[in-house]
């Protein structure tokens, strides 16, 4: 046998798999990428889109039926709907990137907190999740808004301060499963612990199920964001949002369809949106996902 | 197994197995004529896949091609999905690698063991069924008492777990069974014992064995033929007890990169893979 | 001659349960620098649990341990030099390499934990030391053979420049044509760097390949260190090829 001492016998890298190649978006994600980017469009474009000001009022076109002019018909007010819609895709867009600016860091954070270190840390930060878990999330909003006001940034703080313990729940229970494992071990045995353990190290591996629970809260988020708006304590009038906005029509559903099918249609979208961007993005981000 | 086989246990004939990538198993062929026949190879070689094809049990996105696959006369090409049940299990057992993995961990071994029966032959009462069972524990070492027969899987050791995962799929009498690496999760000691049994029980009951291993040695010691595989392809088939005289550089190298106390301070052959 | 581990009545438990009976009792052990020392028996013979005692893994032990003359005390994970100097080879290369991370970032991060800036040239000699194309840096563990995962992990636990290296089982996920390379790489190394190996291993051909001396444990009891000769007359012993269930 030849000399093995230096042998790259074991050592080529497999010619099917080249390194760095940028991997492909899925159609899925694709799709979703696309529906957020039109939203997002149509948030940074609403002045130039919509035909007449959304909150500008003619009682004399009240509810007017879907036409050329007023393509989705006029409300009670008779504000231009589709206009409406597309301005209210700013805080809706808005109120959720808040939430899961504050839900999902906090979650993520307590959950491996916990899960690494053990012990009565663990035991505090995992009570404290389960008794805003226990606490009823419309209510509890509802109570925070009672304090501190309706508004926009308050409303999705309370949505947040109730919407955080599922991260948190999810997290532990992933870095439980890890941390026993060779490579976080392996890890240990290089120095590398504390914060940059956790973050460089467990945080890759709870961050696909975060996503993906996040995108399909999102959808949940909207809605409870409409909720909130619907019980007059989102978004103060008169501004366009599409959770009052449904509230508003379904006064009259039965007879002016189209005042809550708007905005209903949009909330559907945008949550679809987020939901297949949620299922595209743990595809992509594992990379065995060939 | 009262009368003779009217045909060979299997015979296989430029068996492909083709992936989106390329051929995983390319063009092989080989009769088995019953007894213990070795597939030896890397990681990789393909024998596992030539296993699964055997079983028809091809990840999706796989294809199987042959000139002939017959197992015991029948065109194992030609088989649709029901007559795969019926041949999987009841006519062609598996044993796989760990045990740890291959037995269900919340169903009760007299329950796992049992299943082939409950599947394929309804017709027995469930005093028979039982009694088989206890029999079939018994022919693979076990002491077939109540403590066994109630134990979960995670009660048993390595060893324990691999005999009753080869009674499971002895236990309706199947004509050929393929045994993929099924000692390679067992310590040295117990690979032997394994083994034994695999052989002995093959002997008594006229059963065909088709072994996935790569543990040259082993082969050589319990094979009638060794089939070598590398890269998808067959290599070479020689008796396995000349595996130690191979002709071909590659299995010589395969024999010999077994350590041992003779080879203390020295090289280990490797195989030079040709420059990508 | 000084000593890589000294142990002494050394017992570990599992976890903190108190009250269990201890998986290794009163273990003693010297082993010399620049040897290769095997640790034989069955699974679940307690010798991967002393192995990560060794490697400060596991804090539940009692007795008195010295790694290269330092003492040990438990429950408290190696630091600063010792740190550097004991590093490990786990005995599964998918499970111990991060399935997320590429190979160049795991093995950049050590160095740079170590303070070096440019760690380019670093990664490349390390690669090449375990016989690895440099290109593969890029790539994820799951795109490597087992072999190659392997060689990664001992690339990995070099990083340090360690004096101790203790391997759990490091062949017995991996073919035997892929086992007799790493084999190879681990007397090469050896050599090269005069380090102490511990191997930890089921397999008595691959302990009495690799090891200079070699102790036998059943059932957490460790038997005395054997010499080359009388490790081979332990481990060809037929009596060992009898059942342990």
């Amino acid at each position: 046998m030849t000399d093995s001492s230096y042998s790259l016998a074991d050592g080529a890298p497999p010619p099917a798999w080249r390194a760095g190649r940028p991997r492909r978006l899925t159609p899925v994600l694709w799709l979703g990428v696309a529906i957020l980017a039109l939203l997002l469009a149509v948030a940074l474009f609403a002045p130039w889109l919509a035909p007449s000001d959304p909150d500008g009022q003619q009682l004399t076109l009240r509810l007017l039926p879907p036409s050329s002019a007023h393509p989705f018909g006029t409300d009670g007010l008779g504000r231009d709907v589709l206009s409406r819609v597309l301005f209210g895709t700013r805080p809706t867009l808005l109120l959720i990137s808040l939430v899961l600016l504050l839900t999902v860091p906090v979650g993520l954070t307590v959950g491996i907190a916990a899960g690494m270190a053990g012990g009565w840390i663990e035991t505090i930060l995992m009570r404290l999740t389960d008794m805003v878990l226990a606490l009823p999330k419309l209510v509890l909003a509802l109570a925070i808004i009672a304090v501190l006001g309706p508004g926009l940034l308050k409303g999705a703080l309370a949505l947040a301060l109730t919407a955080w313990p599922v991260y948190a729940r999810q997290a532990r229970a992933e870095t439980l499963v890890l941390r026993h494992s060779d490579y976080l071990a392996a890890a240990r045995m290089q120095g590398i612990h504390g914060v940059r353990l956790c973050f460089g190290h467990v945080l890759p591996m709870c961050l696909p199920t975060t996503v993906v629970r996040a995108t399909l809260d999102l959808g949940g988020m909207i809605l409870a964001a409409a909720g909130l708006g619907f019980l007059g304590l989102g978004v103060p009038p008169p501004t366009a949002e599409w959770g009052s906005m449904v509230a508003d029509g379904s006064a009259v559903i039965f007879d002016q369809w189209w005042v809550a099918m708007a905005p209903g249609g949009a909330i559907l979208l945008a949550s679809l949106a987020f939901n297949l961007l949620g299922d595209g993005l743990r595809d992509w981000l594992d990379p065995r996902h060939e | 197994m009262n009368e003779p086989m009217p045909t060979l246990p299997l015979i296989v004939e430029r068996l492909t197995v083709r992936a989106a990538q390329g051929a995983l198993v390319d063009g092989i062929s080989f009769c088995h004529e019953g007894g213990l026949v070795a597939l030896v190879g890397e990681s990789g070689s393909g024998k596992t896949m030539t296993a699964r094809a055997l079983l028809g049990l091809t990840p999706r996105g796989c294809r199987v091609e042959a000139q002939r696959l017959l197992f015991r006369g029948q065109d194992l090409l030609a088989a649709t999905p029901a007559d795969w049940r019926h041949l999987r299990g009841r006519h062609i057992g598996l044993v796989q690698q760990d045990p740890r993995y291959a037995l269900n961990p919340v169903k009760t071994v007299a329950w796992q063991v049992e299943e082939g029966l409950r599947l394929h032959h309804r017709h027995l009462g469930r005093r028979e069924r039982r009694e088989r069972v206890e029999a079939m524990l018994t022919a693979v070492g076990l002491t077939p008492n109540r403590r066994l027969l109630n134990a979960y899987p995670h009660h048993l050791s390595g060893g324990m777990g691999q005999r009753v995962m080869l009674a499971a799929s002895l236990i309706s009498e199947p004509a050929l069974l393929i045994a993929d690496e099924p000692t390679s999760a067992l310590d040295e000691a117990l690979r032997r014992q394994a083994l034994d049994l695999i052989a002995s029980l093959a002997e008594a009951r006229g059963m065909a064995v088709l072994l996935i291993s790569h543990d040259l040695p082993l082969v050589a010691h319990y094979c009638r033929q060794a089939l070598v595989m590398r890269h998808g392809a067959l290599l070479e088939t020689l008796p396995a007890g000349e595996l130690a005289h191979a002709r071909h550089p590659y299995t010589q190298m395969l024999w010999r990169c077994q350590p041992s106390a003779a080879t203390y301070g020295q090289q280990l052959p490797v195989w030079e893979e040709d420059a990508p | 001659m000084t000593l890589a581990v000294s142990m002494r009545d050394v017992s570990i438990r599992h976890a903190a349960a108190r009250n269990v009976t201890p998986s290794v009792r009163e273990a003693t052990l010297a082993i010399r620098q620049g040897e290769i020392f095997g640790l034989v028996g069955p699974s679940g013979c307690g010798k991967s649990t002393l192995l990560r005692v060794l490697a400060g893994l596991n804090g539940y032990w009692d007795g008195a341990i010295e790694l290269l003359s330092q003492p040990l005390s438990p429950g408290v994970p190696l630091t600063g030099a010792l740190r550097h100097a004991v590093q490990m080879v786990f005995q599964d290369p998918y499970a111990s390499l991060h399935p997320r991370h590429t190979i160049g970032r795991a093995l950049d991060e050590p160095l740079r934990l170590m303070g070096e800036r440019d760690t380019a040239s670093g990664l490349d000699e390390v690669m090449r030391l375990v016989g690895l194309d440099p290109r593969l840096l890029a790539h994820y563990p799951h795109q490597l053979s087992g072999g190659q995962r392997q060689r990664v992990a001992i690339a990995r636990a070099l990083l340090t420049r360690p004096r101790l290296l203790l391997l759990d089982e490091p062949t017995s996920a991996l073919d035997k044509s892929v086992q007799a390379g790493i084999l190879n790489l681990l007397n090469r190394l050896r050599a090269q760097f005069g380090m102490t190996l511990v191997l930890v291993s089921h397999d008595a051909d691959v302990i009495a390949h690799l090891c200079d001396r070699a102790a036998l444990m059943r059932a957490g009891r460790l038997g005395p260190a054997l010499d080359r000769e009388a490790l081979v007359r332990a481990l060809t012993n037929p009596e060992r090829e009898t059942g342990n269930e």
